[in-house]
């Protein structure tokens, strides 16, 4: 009786037997079908977003250096009703020559070109502002004309300040009002090394340009414009002696 | 005894279609899903790569020197399979994306920059929508002199398929 019974089963729990590894077989496939599909596309969402980012902040330098400035620090050339014949700009002229004949005075920048300076970076920084933090500085190359010239005639530095209302998700912050600093590093190093890599990834563009000094020479000089994603600056950092940032201006979101 | 539990020779085999119907509904359903998950990031990846290139070929050196020369980058566009709007904004100005209408640059003889290839406006329903913003200097010329100042501006573009 046991050889019988067990000889009429044997069929069918092989086909359930097959049918099970099959079925073992195409929830793995499904599985990694699953598996590769989702992140599909990562790596080429970045590349767009980086190309991206890399391409505004190209042409915002490239628009700080060619745009023009009224002379007047209070006037703004974004005034939608600004005219050529306006009489309350008296004058108007390009940013860089305001720059230039101001650096060469006496190598340094006065505040109210400093403040024409800083104006003109905001206004074309002001779409990203909200999401990105930025810093723009105009570094002089040592020479032996401009040895005792500030080797950072300007650097501003754009930053958000939020505060963290919940640490745990959904994560909520609170946002502060943004400030402008206005920095004298004590050279390229401390910003290179001490600022930039605690910002994360940076999005940069560099122009060179002559710069002209007291003695009727000139000297090679450096504009960079850098951004990146906002985020919160070890604390004191901006204070520290070779950084030396002092708050300019505070713009509330 | 002998035909307890037999259901015949196709009998026997019926409870093993159960799991074989499951892997297959089971492998073609993920198939399906990752074809499709494939084909919607394809697309917005074009669309993406299109806004870029168009924004570029507009764009240009960052430098516009007149109307006609932005009528000139606007013809040098490809836009193959995308419908986009672009066009110049004062820095101050808002936007909406769904309603868009670029303004009368001041001090340019009241010209409007605008450069389309459709007449319909973007949707809440528009596939893959895209905008991008990017600063430009636009010269401002005086008709009557040579006298010129340099304004910075945004070009905005914005990129999507129907």
């Amino acid at each position: 009786m046991e050889k019988l019974i067990f000889g009429m089963n044997e069929h069918g729990q092989a086909a359930i037997t097959d049918a099970l590894f099959f079925l073992t077989i195409a929830a793995s496939l499904s599985g990694f079908l699953f598996y590769f599909s989702t992140p599909y596309g990562t790596a080429i969402a970045d590349q767009i977003a980086l190309q991206y980012r890399s391409d505004y902040i190209t042409s915002a330098l490239k628009t700080i250096l060619y745009s023009s400035t009224p002379r007047d620090s209070v006037a703004a050339l974004n005034d939608p009703n600004l005219r050529f014949d306006d009489t309350s700009v008296e004058e108007i002229d390009y940013l860089m020559a305001v720059v230039k004949e101001d650096y060469a005075d006496n190598s340094e920048f006065e505040d109210e070109t400093k403040d024409i300076l800083k104006n003109s970076i905001a206004a074309v920084m002001k779409p990203v502002s909200d999401a990105y933090d930025y810093l723009f500085y105009i570094y002089v190359e040592p020479s032996s004309s401009s040895a005792h010239a500030s080797k950072f005639p300007f650097v501003m530095l754009y930053s958000s300040k939020w505060t963290t209302v919940r640490t745990h998700p959904p994560l909520e912050f609170e946002p502060e009002k943004d400030v402008i600093y206005y920095c004298e590093p004590d050279s390229l190093e401390v910003i290179d090394d001490k600022l930039l890599p605690n910002v994360g990834l940076t999005y940069q563009s560099t122009s060179k340009m002559r710069m002209p000094t007291v003695n009727q020479s000139t000297v090679n000089a450096r504009v960079t414009l850098v951004m990146w994603v906002s985020s919160k600056l070890p604390p004191g950092i901006l204070n520290q002696t070779d950084l030396n940032c002092i708050s300019k201006e505070e713009i509330f979101p | 005894m002998k035909q307890s539990g037999f259901l015949g020779p196709i009998g026997d085999d019926l409870p093993s279609l159960i799991p074989l119907l499951f892997a297959l509904v089971l492998f073609f359903t993920s198939f399906t899903f990752a074809f499709n998950t494939f084909d919607k990031r394809n697309e917005l990846f074009n669309t993406a790569i299109a806004s870029l290139r168009i924004s570029s070929a507009i764009k240009g050196d960052s430098y516009i020197e007149s109307h006609d020369e932005f009528e000139k980058l606007c013809k040098s566009v490809g836009s193959k399979g995308v419908k986009f709007k672009a066009g110049l904004l004062n820095l101050n100005d808002n936007f909406d994306v769904f309603n868009l209408s670029f303004p009368q640059i001041p001090a340019s003889n009241g010209k409007v920059f605008e450069c389309e290839n459709t007449t319909e406006q973007p949707t809440s329903n528009s596939r893959n929508l895209v905008a991008r913003v990017y600063p430009v200097a636009l010269q401002v010329s005086e008709t009557s002199t040579d006298r010129f100042y340099v304004k910075p501006v945004l070009l905005l573009v914005v990129v999507w398929r129907n």
